[in-house]
């Protein structure tokens, strides 16, 4: 048989497919485990209410997990009325409506472009999910191929925990980070416009994603790339307050960052978060697991100046600031910062020779 | 043998200290919660009547976990006897009790030598853990450095998710990974005597340990040193022998012993399908099976002695039943001194070893024409 070159794109088709295969795996078992109902993975919650019966007027019964349940039932709703066209029958169900509302691209996708009903989304939520693994492995074996390694590298996406996690409560974290390693690898070939449309993507999918446009603008800026720099800043930046804009017409004025309930003072909630690991050895270790990993990754970035780490580091601040809620837990922290686990794993194992003179254009020049 | 490529880097010392400071840090945490009982590390267990009315008669009051508990009861039981002296009075209330006496060392020294009372024995559970993560933490720096990588790598073995598991539960898997892996350190400083000496404490400690001793003793004969090969072999096996000798004398006739090996694969086939209904389990899975395959290629590709002394685990592992394969906890404490030795092959050894094959091939460039 021929052994198939390293580049060659049966060989990234192949790992994409390798790479969906457990999580589509640990999807299959938790349907299965609920009697064939594809509801466990958009995980209602018992004790929330509006979402519940949100759901249940519209699917019959559908399957509860304990207390609050997680992400996906806001983004049932979401997908329900992605284009939020009637906003009194969906986004109120939504326990912070604006909020909630500005992570609008896995609810478009997930709900057809607003064509599908509840009973397609429950499925779609998951194909969605399942592609973008499959997208996401597919964009990091071929930025491990332009960093001199492996394409099985790309596997670091698929197996990355914070992923299977978000996919297994139907949430948006997979298609942002897919966007985001796919604008990295744009950005890192030079094709700058493909870029910029996967890096509003990001953002649009999940905001968070907006320190991935900062980081990669930085880098770009220090390579002498600066009119791309300010369109990668920008662009994504605009996209995310118009989407804002029209929210707030929709929905009505508010605050988003009144909303948020994740980020506190540094270091806080990981002290807070610290005293009740003990009752479970794998939040422990992944809790230190993962400041270790801030403190390691933020040197190698510092070291190597890859754009594959300047993009992700905006997630070390957004760490230290999470509070002892996202601390608390390896499925939550896990989830937070899951873009910056793949990406070490890149910069640790393919990084460390790479200096940035050997990335992307030569200094000065432009290809928009 | 290896020398030393580069040291720029703490002393191992240094790195032991973190690491015990470290190990302090989190059971304080855990006592803190307890109202500094030790007992909460012990883990006896609510359905495990015979033994918790065997602790609450010499402790009185004590933390239980959920169900049957976890392996700290059966030590705190055997330091209370460590040479079992008074076999109708503690060992007759193990589940296995041969199977469990002959991990002697541990509850030897947690039980200073059988000297402590059952209060001091919970302390000194606790207390030889700690001190082993640093032992073994410091033997990992040390051998690390021998082998030209930083000292920092000796986090590897308390950064060890099996070994972190194991402090938590007073078990004798911190003591015999420290021992195993100070005996690797001695092996590299051609200390050879302390390394079997240090081999045969292992496997006291945890019988499993003796695949590492064979381990060593295929790599000495390798080198053809024939002679040492067969003392590194015999010497662990003959304390381990003895020390069941004896206590099939105090115990009596065996007992069945707890099956945790069967079929090469069985088990792992059989946990596979249910690792899936937990997507932390089967990633973690994963991910430990991928490291027992890159050791495997590791250690066929450098064939030194860190990798012969470990690889032993991984036909181990390949045996091990479906009960263990199951949990995180169980498959990560049983290869858990693999773990740590893989990081080291990994990462440190099989570079140094391309390092020095550049730095001979380079030599030899400026002597060819």
């Amino acid at each position: 048989m021929t052994k198939l070159a390293e580049g060659h794109p049966t060989r990234f088709l192949l790992v994409a497919l390798v790479g969906m295969l457990l999580p589509t795996a640990i999807a299959v078992r938790a349907i299965q485990d609920a009697g064939w109902d594809p509801t466990i993975l958009v995980a209602f919650g018992v004790d929330a209410t509006p979402t519940r019966e949100f759901a249940e007027e519209r699917l019959g019964d559908v399957y509860l997990r304990a207390t609050q349940g997680h992400d996906g039932k806001f983004f049932f709703v979401q997908s329900n009325d992605p284009w939020i066209l009637d906003p009194e029958e969906n986004a109120q169900v939504l326990d912070r409506p604006l909020y909630r509302s500005q992570r609008m691209l896995y609810p478009v996708l997930a709900g057809g472009l607003g064509f599908f009903g509840p009973e397609a989304i429950v499925w779609s939520m998951l194909v969605v999910n399942l592609l973008a693994m499959g997208a996401g492995t597919w964009f990091v074996a071929r930025i491990a191929v332009e960093m001199g390694g492996s394409p099985w590298w790309g596997l670091a996406f698929a197996l990355n925990l914070g992923f299977i996690s978000e996919m297994n409560i139907g949430g948006a974290g997979v298609v942002a980070a897919a966007a985001a390693f796919g604008a990295v690898l744009m950005l890192l070939k030079n094709r700058t416009i493909p870029g910029l449309a996967l890096l509003t993507a990001s953002v649009l999918a999940r905001e968070a994603m907006l320190i991935v446009a900062a980081g990669a603008a930085i880098w770009l800026w220090s390579e002498g790339r600066r009119k791309t720099a300010v369109l990668v800043a920008g662009i994504p930046a605009v996209a995310v307050a118009g989407w804002g804009a029209y929210l707030r017409l929709r929905i009505g004025e508010g605050s988003v960052a009144a909303e948020v309930q994740e980020i506190g003072w540094p270091f806080v909630g990981f002290v807070e978060a610290f005293g009740s690991w003990l009752d479970e050895p794998l939040n422990l270790a992944a809790g230190v697991a993962m400041m270790l990993l801030f403190i390691l990754f933020t040197r190698r970035v510092l070291i190597g100046r890859h754009l594959v780490g300047w993009a992700f580091l905006g997630f070390v601040l957004l760490g230290v600031l999470f509070t002892e809620q996202v601390w608390h837990s390896y499925f939550d922290i896990t989830r937070a910062v899951a873009p910056i686990i793949t990406a070490f794993v890149l910069l640790v194992f393919l990084g460390s020779e790479q200096s940035s003179e050997t990335q992307g254009a030569p200094q000065g020049i432009e290809h928009p | 043998m290896t020398r030393t490529l580069r040291t720029a880097s703490p002393s191992p010392l240094v790195v032991a200290t973190v690491a015990s400071l470290l190990t302090v840090v989190l059971v304080s945490v855990g006592l803190n919660r307890a109202g500094w009982d030790p007992t909460v590390f012990v883990g006896f267990g609510e359905d495990a009547v015979a033994i918790t009315e065997y602790a609450t008669e010499r402790l009185g009051a004590i933390e239980l976990r959920p169900v049957q508990g976890h392996d700290g009861k059966f030590f705190f039981v055997q330091a209370n006897d460590p040479w079992v002296t008074q076999p109708t009075d503690n060992a007759a209330i193990l589940d296995h009790p041969i199977y469990r006496s002959q991990r002697m060392l541990y509850p030897v020294l947690a039980g200073g030598f059988g000297l402590f009372g059952p209060t001091a024995v919970t302390w000194g559970l606790l207390v030889v853990n700690i001190l082993a993560m640093g032992l073994g933490t410091f033997a990992t720096a040390r051998l690390s450095r021998r082998l030209g990588g930083s000292t920092w790598w000796g986090l590897a073995f308390v950064a060890n998710f099996g070994l972190l598991y194991t402090l938590t539960n007073d078990d004798a898997g911190i003591l015999a990974a420290a021992l195993a892996m100070w005996a690797v350190a001695m092996v590299y400083e051609e200390r050879l005597g302390m390394a079997i000496a240090l081999l045969a404490g292992a496997a006291l400690t945890r019988e499993v340990m003796v695949v590492c001793a064979a381990g060593l003793a295929v790599w000495l004969w390798s080198q053809h040193r024939r002679k040492a090969a067969l003392v590194a072999l015999v010497v662990p096996g003959v304390a381990i022998a003895g020390w069941i000798v004896y206590l099939r004398y105090q115990l009596g006739p065996d007992q069945a012993d707890p099956r945790a090996v069967g079929w090469p694969f069985v088990g792992l086939a059989r946990a596979v399908p249910e690792w899936l209904a937990d997507p932390v389990v089967a990633l973690a899975g994963v991910a430990v099976l991928v490291i027992l395959a890159l050791f495997t290629v590791r250690w066929a590709q450098t064939r030194t002695a860190l990798g012969w002394m470990f690889i032993g685990f991984v036909p181990l592992a390949a045996l091990l039943t479906d009960k263990v394969w199951r949990e995180i906890f169980d498959y990560t404490r049983a290869v858990a001194p693999l773990l740590t030795a893989a990081m080291l092959l990994i990462f440190v050894e099989a570079r140094a070893k391309r390092e020095r094959s550049a730095i001979a091939g380079r030599s030899d460039a400026k002597v060819s024409p």
